[in-house]
């Protein structure tokens, strides 16, 4: 479990602590004060920077658009990866990078620009050894190559070359190659879903549904579904076929009383909004689950029952959840189960000070006294 | 002070006070010293929630310049309920003195609201509003409303409980005054209680310095 999280440099963050993290952690905060970036941090930290995370991530910000290279300086092209750092600003090798660390796990994500001189020896390993960034100055050009370097406790690993396309990037994820973190960058990387605000995609649910089905992990999510329609008793995947095969295949659920499966959808957004949420909370085992804007179509009535669902789970399969929200009727739900559950959840608010993201953590009582005064929290 | 009478004041600067008559004690007396309409009351309705509502204000996300508190020094007595204060602003960041000011503690923190205790009567020795309010009356009137309540209770009339005997005590001096029985605050407004007594003057000087 991540019991604490610091950032520094990353985004709005310029150097922020959180020193309470617990199995079910609710975010508040008012729009653009930066409740998806430090989702985000949370996700490239419990992935190790992992490149799936990095396209992900830029692709929902819509960041990755600029991507291409300068064609007056090779050391200086515009890298999507840029919009990471505090201003915007990819780092020179002697400036600071971006920090994801855990105080109280011990445990750091660094990532910074590290120059380094590249050699291929005769029998074609190739050799990197970092310049000193002091001595860079004094240095040809063509001597060096600038990389983007995760430091993930004191060890090294490469995300990207910055010659390196952007596009060449993304094509090479795709491809799954593992050339893109050569070393073996991904110890400590945690299972992680992230449920985002317009919902996952139909394959990539499909593909999870497919990991649990005919477990017991089907049944909770069954459950799941039954806080918005008791009668519904299974679910399937069937491929429509007036869809394409890449857009995944699309969820049926079979309702007490009626003869045949009617779509999920057409239950309604709170109920695909459940389903994805309990689906990915039980897929991510060990691991950490994300979801923004958790009461996304979720009726106030059965907020409490959901948050019910999530303390259990997350306790059960030991997966650590963060959420977001804007809504006061979700953050009444979740301090009613809190109550009931002390030690295992946590609440912060984000707000942007002079530009720079600041967080006010909660303790129970303080939030208790917050909504029995009707003092605003978000 | 905004002047609404429900005293549920929403706005940067703030009086949270245990009830009603607390206002307008508060009002009456501003009124009286012309001090200007700058902050507005919020009625929390007991002690706890004051504590409750001031913790929640200077956490919570509408940002607060300042909140006074004005609290009874009873339930049971001053250092419980500076002990209660003080835990609590200790935990939203402050820097609270193990005693409180005599004049009103004024506490400022960067990046903070600034906050305001006044203990009723008079930060030093245990009482309430009542306690303030005998105060503001000359002291050989005073004394013989306390001689009526004694006389009253030796004699089987009176039900109130002990801790409310200063309560009994004002209200008798008030049932003399013109016109009888009025309440607090409009006894300030009609000069039954005196608001250029030395406890007044220290407590509006108390809401100048922290409004």
């Amino acid at each position: 479990m991540i019991d604490s999280f610091e950032i520094k440099k990353f985004r709005l963050f310029n150097n922020v602590e959180i020193k309470n993290f617990k199995n079910v952690n609710l975010i508040v905060g008012k729009n653009n004060a930066g409740k998806s970036a430090l989702l985000e941090a949370l996700l490239l930290y419990s992935s190790r920077f992992s490149s799936d995370v990095i396209l992900e991530i830029l692709f929902s910000r819509q960041e990755h658009w600029e991507s291409g290279k300068s064609a007056f300086n090779q050391q200086q092209i515009i890298n999507p990866l840029k919009h990471f750092f505090e201003n915007h600003k990819i780092p020179e090798p002697h400036e600071t990078g971006f920090s994801l660390s855990s105080k109280k796990n011990n445990d750091q994500v660094y990532v910074k620009t590290t120059a380094y001189i590249v050699e291929e020896t005769d029998n074609r390993v190739v050799r990197r050894e970092a310049v000193d960034p002091l001595k860079i100055h004094d240095m040809d050009e063509d001597v060096y190559e600038l990389y983007l370097v995760a430091e993930i406790n004191g060890k090294s690993s490469i995300i990207m070359s910055f010659q390196d396309d952007f596009e060449n990037f993304k094509r090479r994820n795709a491809r799954r190659n593992s050339l893109v973190l050569p070393k073996k960058s991904s110890i400590g990387a945690l299972p992680y879903q992230f449920v985002p605000t317009q919902g996952m995609a139909n394959a990539k649910v499909s593909a999870l549904w497919d990991s649990i089905s005919l477990t017991d992990m089907e049944k909770e999510v069954i459950k799941g579904l039954q806080l918005i329609e008791a009668d519904v008793t299974g679910i399937t995947f069937v491929q429509s076929p007036n869809s394409h095969a890449d857009k995944g295949r699309i969820p049926l659920v079979k309702l007490n009383g009626l003869e045949g499966p009617v779509s999920l959808k057409s239950l309604g957004d709170g109920m695909t909004h459940i389903f994805q949420i309990v689906l990915s909370l039980v897929s991510a085992k060990n691991g950490v689950l994300i979801v923004d804007e958790f009461e996304n179509g979720l009726h106030w009535s059965i907020q409490e029952d959901v948050w019910n669902i999530i303390f259990s789970l997350a306790s059960t399969l030991n997966v650590q959840v963060f959420a977001t929200t804007h809504s006061r009727d979700c953050i009444m739900g979740f301090e009613k189960v809190w109550k009931r559950n002390e030690n295992k959840g946590s609440f912060l608010r984000i707000k942007k000070e002079n530009h720079i993201a600041v967080v006010n953590e909660y303790d129970l009582e303080l939030l208790s006294d917050s909504i029995e005064t009707d003092v605003e929290i978000r | 002070m905004k002047m609404d009478m429900n005293f549920k004041h929403k706005g940067s600067k703030i009086l949270l006070t245990e009830g009603k008559n607390d206002c307008h004690v508060i009002l009456s007396l501003c009124a009286y010293h012309g001090i200007p309409e700058t902050f507005g009351f919020y009625d929390c309705g007991s002690d706890n929630k004051i504590l409750k509502r001031m913790s929640a204000l200077i956490a919570g996300s509408e940002p607060m310049e300042t909140i006074g508190v004005v609290l009874d020094a009873d339930n049971p007595n001053l250092n419980s309920k500076w002990e209660s204060i003080r835990n609590r602003l200790t935990r939203e960041g402050y820097l609270v003195s193990k005693e409180p000011d005599k004049n009103g503690t004024i506490l400022s923190m960067k990046g903070k609201p600034t906050i305001g205790v006044w203990l009723m009567p008079d930060n030093n020795i245990d009482g309430m509003l009542e306690d303030f309010c005998r105060e503001l009356v000359s002291h050989d009137a005073i004394d013989f409303a306390e001689s009526c309540v004694q006389n009253s209770q030796q004699n089987g009339f009176a039900t109130f409980i002990s801790n409310h005997k200063s309560k009994a005590v004002i209200h008798t001096y008030l049932a003399w005054q013109n016109e009888p029985g009025m309440p607090l605050g409009q006894a300030i407004t009609a000069r039954a209680l005196n608001p250029e007594k030395k406890i007044a003057m220290l407590f509006i000087d108390f809401l100048k310095s922290l409004f």
